[in-house]
């Protein structure tokens, strides 16, 4: 901690002594400016804007704004261009050190596409709200960097990367701080941001800003990797009507959105409106379907020129069928790497037992006051509330529905015959026949289930507590059941940037943060039964015939569960969550440096709503409150050796406090917490080079972050105690570093080339503690121990990804992108209980078996090859009939060109180990889509 | 400015319609098979199937068959491991036969309810013993068992058919079974009289399979073997006597021993009164169980020691109390000691009667007798109430030691009583240091009074 201070101070110290070393330099201008769009009268960011004079290059930022340094005094022309706006050539005149331009205005021109912008609609913004499995793995996303500003590093890691599960930097999603019309829509359990809570609304959350690593930004701190603004207010919305078609392979089949933006109009009012539908009966992977819609409206008033009120709403009601990864030998029998175990033929049709269900409508009232030219004051309140539910089968006293559950497989068939070869081929060769041939078999046998539930009749005594009230019908065996959070979230945020002199901006902020989660599960479908019961089948195994302890809730024993009940679980979680931050940005010819701080208090608690059996005096009512108390410091500077070389680095040192789930110990069943919750520390160095010219763009940026005392809890079945455990890991540390370059070259005006490399290295640094605490058993709990996974590579998707793009620019207003793409070094997530001393206790060391157990997998690299054609299309100019810019959009994505169909994203050892049997359960992989397309046909008026 | 928005509009109200086209969110549920029979043709009963594999040698481990044919036989379920005391097991019968079989699954009852009539396609499945238990199952291990059908593999072997049907037990005396009877292995038999032989413990040990003993009131036994992962595994075994259900195997070492498995504890209707004990409508009773070893204080009764200062104690013997009076070793020349029941209500009551049971020791002339006094004061000294005696069966005659069984008191009538009566055990020994020493010990136990 007081190293940290001490560094922060004397980065300070030498951000001072460079700024007075260099103050008096006259070697050239600080040229300032900020760019407008005409059409809506807000701030144009992401507008590449260049002085080919001098070959200098930049970007406007989030606030439209961009400078240039060392301009010597003279008569430029200024050349705008991006996505979005018609390339122009602005007359500017240096003549003093400090020029500031003031607003230049850019026309829209939606035929001048950048890449990114014409890539944005073929993404699809959900792929990334991929709830965490079974089995306690979370995926990545894809489109959390859809921020990607101009930077061609964070487009090639967003466009071309993140289809493959890449991870910038390895950082999670959580890094990443994400606001809506200033509204903080992290989650704020796992500090992930839902993409999907806004999918299919593509059209008006066009206009974002965002930061990379450590960068400052205008609107907020940011996380470890930044921060994305989006502008979704109507007033931002460019007068237009638009309708698009969409056609793919990916996730759904089809897409349509329509939207019509009024533009500003007089008397100072904008409205926009966004609907759109995306549908797929069946996606990429077999089983999964989508069915979903979204609805976005939004009003803009302006008072004058100084006051504007705003207020926004979407949702994006989702229903969509989820696949699920498996191990190498069902990928062998089913000879598809795109087997999915989720679904099943009921009545001939294929129905997915995990359906992830969610709609979380979001309420947002913007106020914007800007009392002079120097100074904005944005304040946002939200609203958010609804449902996030994702289904799956569960049973009581019932065989395992899953049809790749282990004992289903060839191997376990064979082991049992072990002793007669013979035989044991030809068992294992019947369980892969009926695999191959009948997918009752290799899928869901939705039909045994019902038959199962039918059959089943039974009487619940002493229903609802009450002697000799007793229920007969058939208790459903098997049942859908969902994990259900329903929040609500209100948010409170308000920040200030005033330009306090010429040289230095300040800005500050607040922010308030209050939800309510509840959590429990829901049963969706009795499968033809009657009624369910609400027991915990693994405690009633332990504990033999004790009539409560098996009660999931004592406070309503024997309750009858039907459709719509809730049973299982069910808690809320209370969260107050505060911080202030505030912010010095400096800009000189020869440097720029910033210094930012925040603190905040992050307060939880839980509250059961449910009295659980084994824990009767610890489960019902209020927990103690956590508090933990949360900081970020901040700083950087950037030297620039003339108008196109720059010299940066940026630090940040960071306190966050732990999440629900990694302090309450089982928050499912009781209120007790890890013996010691602590925050987890963070800190963070990047630094580089940066190169800006009008052919030439690239960075070259090296990173590092150390993560430290996190806790990490996993809950799984644990052969050693043969029940539910919950594995909790202390003082677990981390560390991301690598290297990030890129380049890009304009050989001509009609071809660019761009390379990419990332070179990263995510890796435990450290041996944390682990203590086991039993589920379903309260007499477990182990003596501490240390997991060995220290230097093992943590599961972050391909830590080398590396790229080559050509892209080929038509006057005749189309372009193509053709990339070749390799991706290496992506390691399985490792198993801690497997590196514990206990686990390795019959294994000698060095041997084969030891190798076997203990190495960390390392998953083939791949090569992929992508291409892209956009096209645009005047109509009003063919078509005189037709409205003024009448304009036709196509674009075609294809990916995976090669249609590689073994390559594999991801992947994680199971938790459940046999240290007797290692291989029994092996790890279970997720693999890319093989070639896939996306055609988009847009119509603009 | 208008064309455009109103084209817009068209856009929006199109995008409604084609919004709400119907997207299916509900499956048909699928036909409910459970009351369809497909009818197959029935080749074999049974027993006919059974009869194919030879008989069992205990020597060699045992006979196997494999089913060559197209044997198809039908039964009705009768257990499954629904509570866990079955485990991997299906037992099936017809009218000829019953038979159990090995499937190597969990949670068998979810599929196959007792009284779902199935149909088994035998060919290719294996005959064979579970320890001199008839099986049917799948190909033999190295011991000569057979390993258990492959969960996979059930569904080309037995065809469900119907669920409810009755489920037919055979009604048998427990001297029937009680010694290896093959025609009933597997069999669910309905055993119509018997008790648990020690009812201080639970169905299992906490850790093994278990064999507890049931008895029926002429002393014939037969094991009760329960598994420990059973869900009633721990209860406390059923005090009382009556019928039990089960389904009958054996187990051949040595010799045969059969044994009845229970399928949950419903099978076991053991409410009735204990063999020796009476039955009927029970007005009191007292078994003493629930007093301390040796303690005078008996509840409710009054413990009385009129001349000589000796009281009724309760003693054990094997898992049985009661209460023990005698006055040897006591050095008193007269001992008259007075056990009285609690106020005992008669009013309403058709034919009341008492009935008690007393082991006698070391007879040399002490007695015991039974009074009945309606005007008791319920307290205190009992010797200013008036007492009639009343005629019961007293154990008698064993001088050299204690008599090996309970003699029942017979039934004695109490119609000539009405009202709150009190019941006295009255005790007449003596024990002077000089002359005839009348000091025979009683036990006494199971008193009850009960009427029709």
């Amino acid at each position: 901690m007081k190293l940290r201070f001490s560094f922060i101070l004397s980065l300070m110290l030498l951000i001072v002594g460079i700024t007075f070393g260099q103050a008096n330099s006259k070697k050239g201008a600080l040229v300032k400016g900020k760019l407008i769009n005409k059409a809506t009268g807000e701030p144009a960011n992401d507008i590449q804007i260049t002085i080919p004079r001098l070959r200098l290059l930049t970007t406007s930022d989030g606030a439209g704004e961009f400078n240039f340094s060392q301009v010597s005094l003279g008569k430029y022309g200024l050349v705008v261009s991006g996505p979005g706006v018609a390339t122009d050539t602005i007359q500017i005149v240096v003549n003093a050190a400090m020029t500031d331009l003031g607003a230049l205005y850019v026309m829209p021109n939606d035929r001048n596409n950048a890449i990114q912008a014409a890539l944005i609609p073929t993404l699809l913004l959900d792929e990334n709200n991929i709830s965490s499995d079974d089995d306690g793995i979370s995926s990545q996303n894809v489109s959390g960097l859809l921020s990607a500003g101009r930077d061609p590093f964070q487009n090639t890691a967003a466009f071309l990367f993140g289809p493959y599960r890449f991870q910038a930097r390895g950082y999670d999603r959580g890094a990443q701080q994400v606001l809506i019309n200033g509204a903080p829509m992290n989650d704020v359990e796992t500090g992930d941001a839902y993409w999907g809570q806004w999918g299919g609304l593509n059209d008006v959350f066009r206009s974002r800003s965002s930061t990379y690593g450590l960068e400052p930004s205008d609107y907020s701190i940011g996380g470890i990797n930044g921060s994305v603004f989006f502008d979704a207010t109507a007033a931002n919305q460019r007068k237009q009507t638009r309708i698009t078609y969409s056609n793919s392979n990916r996730q759904f089949r089809n897409r349509i959105m329509i939207t019509h933006n009024t533009g500003m109009l007089k008397g100072g009012w904008a409205f926009s409106a966004s609907l759109s539908k995306r549908w797929a009966k069946e996606g990429y992977i077999p089983g999964t379907f989508m069915d979903a819609y979204s609805y976005y409206f939004a009003a803009s008033k302006r008072f004058g020129n100084k006051h504007e009120l705003d207020f926004t709403v979407f949702g994006a009601p989702t229903r969509r069928g989820k696949s699920a990864p498996v191990v190498q030998e069902v990928l062998d029998i089913s000879s598809n790497n795109y087997y999915n175990p989720a679904w099943g033929y009921q009545n001939g049709e294929k129905r997915n037992a995990r359906v992830a269900n969610y709609h979380q409508p979001t309420f947002i009232l913007n106020y914007h006051y800007a009392p002079s030219s120097k100074t904005n004051w944005f304040t946002s309140l939200s609203y958010q509330f609804g449902k996030n539910a994702n289904s799956t089968i569960d049973w009581y006293n019932g065989a395992d529905p899953r049809p790749d559950y282990y004992r289903y497989l060839p191997s376990w068939r064979s082991q049992l015959y072990s002793s007669n070869p013979t035989l044991a081929a030809q068992e294992a060769e019947d369980v892969r026949q009926r695999w191959a041939t009948n997918p009752s078999v290799s899928q869901i046998n939705w039909d045994r289930l019902y038959q199962a539930n039918y059959s089943n009749y039974e009487t619940l005594s002493n229903v609802d507590g009450i002697q000799n009230n007793n229920f007969y019908g058939r208790r459903s065996v098997y049942v859908v059941g969902s994990f259900v959070d329903n929040i609500k979230k209100y948010t409170f945020n308000t920040y200030l940037q005033h330009a306090a002199s010429e040289h230095l901006t300040l800005f500050g902020g607040y922010t308030l943060l209050s939800q309510r989660t509840e959590s429990y599960k829901q049963l969706d479908d009795l499968l033809g039964g009657d009624y369910y019961v609400n027991f915990n089948q693994f405690a009633e195994r332990t504990y033999i015939g004790n009539p409560s302890i098996r009660q999931n809730d004592l406070n309503n024993p024997n309750r009858v569960i039907r459709v719509g009940d809730k049973y299982g679980y069910d808690y809320n979680i209370h969260y107050l969550k505060t911080w202030a931050w505030a912010q010095a940005m400096f800009k000189y010819n020869r440097i720029d440096f910033f210094l930012a701080a925040s603190g905040g208090i992050n307060n939880f608690k839980r509250e059961g709503l449910f009295r659980n059996g084994l824990y009767a005096n610890n489960s019902f009512g209020m927990s103690n409150s956590q508090k933990f108390s949360t900081y970020m410091l901040k700083g950087g500077i950037t030297y620039k050796l003339n108008g196109r070389n720059y010299l940066f680095v940026n630090a940040a040192t960071a306190q966050d406090a732990p999440t629900v789930d990694n302090t309450f110990i089982s928050p499912s069943t009781r209120n007790q917490t890890i013996s010691n919750p602590t925050a987890q520390n963070t800190l963070s160095f990047e630094g580089g080079y940066l190169l800006k010219a009008p052919k030439v763009n690239g960075r070259l940026v090296a990173y590092s972050t150390d993560v430290k005392g996190a806790t990490d809890i996993k809950r799984y079945f644990n052969e050693d105690y043969v029940t539910f455990v919950n594995y909790v890991m202390t003082n677990v540390n981390s560390r991301y570093t690598g290297i990030e370059a890129a380049l890009e070259y304009k050989l001509n005006p009609a071809f660019n080339v761009t390379g990419v490399v990332s070179l990263g290295q995510a890796f435990f640094t450290n041996r944390p503690d682990v203590s086991v605490y039993g589920d379903n058993d309260t007499s477990i709990v182990s003596v501490p121990q240390k997991v060995y996974i220290d230097n093992y590579y943590l599961a972050v998707g391909p830590q080398s990804a590396y790229s080559l793009s050509v892209k080929y620019n038509s006057k005749q207003y189309w372009f193509g992108t053709l990339s070749f793409n390799y991706f290496d070094r992506n390691y399985v997530e490792v198993n801690p209980g497997r590196r514990t001393e206990s686990a390795v206790t019959t294994l000698t060391p060095g041997t084969a078996e030891w190798h076997h157990v203990l190495d960390q997998e390392r998953l083939p690299a791949f090569f992929t090859v992508d291409l892209f054609l956009y096209k645009s299309i005047l109509l009003s100019k063919s078509f005189k009939f037709l409205p003024r810019n009448t304009s036709l959009y196509l674009s075609l994505g294809i990916n995976n060109l090669l249609d590689n169909r073994n390559i594999r994203t991801g992947g994680f050892e199971q938790l459940r180990f046999d240290k007797a049997a290692p291989d029994k359960f092996p790890s279970k992989y997720f693999i890319g889509y093989g070639r896939n397309y996306f055609i988009n046909i847009s119509l603009k008026f | 400015m208008m064309r455009r928005l109103n084209f817009a509009i068209a856009c929006m109200l199109l995008s409604v319609g084609v919004f709400t086209a119907c997207v299916k969110k509900d499956f048909d549920a699928p036909a409910d098979q459970t009351s369809i029979d497909p009818m197959l043709k029935v080749t074999h009963t049974i027993a006919q199937l059974k009869a194919m594999n030879g008989v069992y040698n205990p020597n060699t481990g045992g006979d196997t068959t494999v089913i060559g044919q197209d044997v198809v036989i039908s039964g009705i379920v009768t257990a499954n491991d629904r509570s866990g005391n079955f485990y991997k097991q299906l037992v099936i019968q017809d009218s000829s036969s019953a038979i159990m079989m090995l499937i190597d699954a969990n949670n068998l009852y979810a599929d196959y309810p007792v009284g779902r009539k199935i149909y088994v396609k035998c060919r290719n499945l294996w005959l064979g013993y579970d320890g001199g238990n008839p099986v049917l199952g799948y190909v033999p291990n190295e011991q000569l068992g057979l390993t258990s059908i492959p969960q996979q593999r059930v569904g080309d072997f037995i065809v469900k058919a119907n669920i409810g049907n009755p489920v037919v037990a055979d009604t048998v005396d427990l001297a029937t079974v009680s010694s290896a009877q093959d025609k009933y292995y597997n069999r669910l038999l309905y055993i119509r009289e018997a008790q648990f032989d020690d009812t201080t413990k639970s169905y299992t040990q906490p850790t093994s399979t278990t064999n507890r003993n049931i008895k029926d009131c002429a002393g014939k036994t037969l094991v009760v073997r329960t598994s420990n992962y059973s869900n009633f595994a721990s209860l406390m075994l059923p005090k009382g006597k009556g019928a039990i259900m089960g389904i009958y195997t054996v187990y051949i070492s040595s010799k045969a021993t059969p044994q009845l498995v229970i399928r949950d504890t419903s099978d076991v209707r053991f409410n009735g009164a204990r063999c020796g004990a009476v039955s009927g409508n029970i007005l009191f009773g007292e078994n003493f169980e629930g007093y301390s070893k040796g303690t005078t204080n008996i509840g409710g009764w009054i413990n009385f020691a009129e001349v000589g200062n000796k009281q009724y104690a309760i003693d054990s013997f094997g898992a049985t109390k009661y209460a023990k009076i005698s006055a040897n070793a006591s050095g008193q020349a007269i001992v008259r000691s007075w056990l009285i029941t609690p106020g005992i209500t008669l009013t309403g009551a058709t034919n009341p009667t008492l009935t008690f049971k007393t082991i006698n020791g070391y007879d040399n002339g002490a007695t015991l007798k039974v009074y009945i006094s309606t005007n008791y004061s319920g307290s205190g000294n009992p010797t200013t109430a008036t007492w009639t005696q009343v005629p019961a069966t007293i154990s008698t005659g064993n001088t050299t030691g204690y008599a090996s069984t309970w003699t029942p008191s017979g039934n004695v009538n109490l119609n000539a009583f009405s009202g709150k009566v009190y019941v006295a055990f009255v005790y007449d020994g003596a024990d002077p240091s000089t002359g005839t020493k009348l000091t025979t010990t009683y036990e006494l136990d199971d008193v009850y009074v009960v009427a029709n």
